[in-house]
């Protein structure tokens, strides 16, 4: 490798030893400036605001910890909270099902039309939300909705189910609405996690006399475990952000306009914290305690979901 | 053994083909229902064509809808190329240079990941209203570029696919640092800032929360914002409603598709490395 640098190229080589520290400061200081400006700075700050009482006009007042115990006895505070784990419980394991079997049989040698049918699934997540709330509301539609006409005509129900102005069958809607938005870009993770499965496994497998289900639950499933848990955290993570498709479905379709759907029964933390704050009340203090106690919740939840799933691991 | 493997094959077509329906059904219908005048409209399920879509479209020429497109083009172009610029030089920095402060801030990122930038919302539009952002697209192009996923995966990138030694003969023809990022390592690099470019600017492009918290000026409106506009008021007129979603969701939608191969390889990225 040393081939007698050049007078001129040993200089250079010097100067370049001086600078090196200072290069890396260079190239890390714009992302860093951003992210500090516009993402830690607001997030800290709202910290504060949680602690005042502020409209946004005049000075905030110190309020201490009133926000939080305001919050503990607002019942739509436990409406948001017992919602998001609602919806953590009718998405996660339907979407991580779903993902998957497509998985499996789009990674399969003898599946035809491979790459289409990865397209098809894969356009719900590339669409953008507020259109598919106002879809999906002509869909779920009381008297004229596909989902009614499907659901009567194999005789699930005796008769149509009014989505918009029940609690649970609210939640169905807007858990059909996340699962129908994210299962195909959940298959793709999984895919992804399939193909990085070393292949020599399989054929030692089943040189041992392996059959293709075992294969599935001895090898595949058990290295995707990796792929599981990103899935299911990231997932929990997006039912606290949950926002855009309850908002659209209960403020901008046929239906009635309502704050959290009927009964406060899709009511998200999002959509607490948008509504307290910017929609029908101005309350930035209130606002940011919910933001924080939202989020202290879900980052204990999703943390003690960690480590169980770490947990078995370790045996 | 052989009649089997013919079974499963079908079934596993068949399978694929029902959700495949479930997941094109709303655009499809989407697309019928833009042709009928709205009355029709409830009367049963449209699987076909109407023949009212010239009158629909003569309704939503009163909508600038031109406008949104430009305004979410705007935003959604700025802010996926400063995404790509900042995280391509962060992530260059944490792959190929030495600092004491380097793990610790990397674990900074990894950690900011995790915590979502909702969370600091109400703080975030009072600073945009102190700095007089509020009802520009600059709230939507400048804050989103500083994205922890980007700086995490252009670090794994350049790690594996920028050689050192090229980035070394660069040194000893005298470059200064940023050339050599600039004119060696940025070429190696473009797979992963394509991608990073097309996933920022679809996160940017769906955005609703942002836009709807610090835009009210109509003139403004992004596409998310400009369907929720739309359909309030065409709250009656649901033909021209849905016509009005069509055009203002499709064509984005093909381009995304044409580009689903690289979007997918950056997704799947995320998952298998996280």
């Amino acid at each position: 490798m040393n081939i007698g640098y050049s007078d001129r190229q040993a200089r250079a080589l010097r100067k370049y030893k001086g600078k090196k520290n200072n290069a890396f400061y260079l190239f890390v200081s714009p992302y860093f400036l951003i992210y500090v400006s516009f993402s830690l700075f607001p997030i800290i700050y709202t910290f504060y605001i949680s602690l005042t009482k502020w409209n946004g006009f005049d000075a905030p007042v110190f309020y201490g910890l009133k926000n939080y115990l305001d919050l503990f006895k607002d019942e739509r505070f436990y409406n948001a909270l017992g919602n998001t784990l609602i919806f953590m419980l009718m998405i996660i394991p339907i979407q991580i099902a779903l993902g998957m079997v497509i998985a499996f049989i789009l990674s399969s040698k003898i599946t035809p039309a491979k790459n289409a049918f990865r397209l098809f699934n894969f356009l719900p997540y590339l669409t953008t939300p507020v259109a598919l709330g106002i879809i999906f509301g002509i869909m779920f539609d009381y008297q004229f909705g596909i989902i009614n006409s499907i659901i009567t005509g194999l005789g699930i129900a005796r008769e149509n189910i009014n989505f918009m102005s029940r609690p649970w069958p609210a939640r169905i809607m807007v858990s059909f609405v996340g699962i129908w938005r994210y299962y195909g870009y959940t298959s793709i993770l999984f895919l992804a996690g399939l193909t990085n499965i070393n292949p020599e496994l399989y054929e030692a497998a089943e040189i041992d006399g392996v059959n293709s289900i075992q294969k599935i639950t001895k090898i595949s499933i058990p290295l995707l475990k990796p792929v599981i848990i990103f899935v299911v955290l990231t997932t929990m993570i997006g039912c606290f952000q949950m926002f855009e498709e309850p908002f659209i479905l209960f403020t901008v379709g046929s239906g009635p306009q309502m704050v959290g759907g009927p009964e406060y029964a899709c009511l998200t933390g999002m959509w607490f914290l948008y509504d307290t704050a910017f929609g029908t009340m101005m309350r930035f203090g209130y606002g940011s305690s919910i933001a924080y106690g939202m989020f202290m919740f879900i980052a204990i939840l999703t943390l003690f979901t960690y480590r169980i799933m770490k947990w078995g691991e370790r045996k | 053994m052989i009649k089997s493997r013919y079974l499963l094959r079908i079934l596993m077509v068949v399978a694929l083909s029902i959700l495949s329906i479930i997941a094109l059904y709303p655009f499809y219908s989407m697309i019928m229902m833009g042709t009928y005048e709205a009355n029709d409209l409830f009367k049963g399920i449209k699987l076909f064509p109407g023949n009212y879509l010239k009158e629909n479209l003569t309704t939503l020429w009163s909508i600038d809808i031109a406008r949104y497109y430009l305004n979410s083009l705007i935003a959604a172009f700025g802010s996926s190329v400063l995404c790509v610029i900042v995280c391509s030089m962060a992530g260059f920095g944490f792959a190929k240079y030495k600092s004491r402060f380097k793990s610790p801030l990397f674990v900074f990122i990894l950690i900011t990941m995790m915590v979502p930038t909702q969370l600091g919302l109400v703080a975030f539009v009072m600073e945009m209203r102190t700095i007089g952002w509020i009802n520009s697209l600059l709230p939507l192009i400048i804050p989103s570029s500083a994205n922890a996923f980007g700086v995490f995966w252009m670090t794994q990138f350049v790690s594996s696919a920028v050689p050192d030694e090229v980035l070394e003969s660069g040194r000893i023809d005298g470059c200064s640092e940023f050339r050599i990022f600039l004119q060696i390592a940025l070429p190696f690099m473009m797979p992963a800032c394509t991608t990073l470019c097309l996933l920022a600017f679809l996160w940017s492009w769906n955005n609703l929360m942002v836009p709807l918290t610090v835009i009210s000026s109509d003139k403004l409106f992004t596409i998310p914002l400009g369907i929720r506009q739309l359909a309030t008021s065409f709250r009656t007129d649901s033909g021209a409603q849905i016509l009005g979603l069509t055009i203002s969701t499709l064509p984005i939608l093909v381009f995304f598709g044409l580009f689903s191969k690289s979007l997918i390889s950056g997704l799947s990225a995320a998952a298998v490395k996280g």
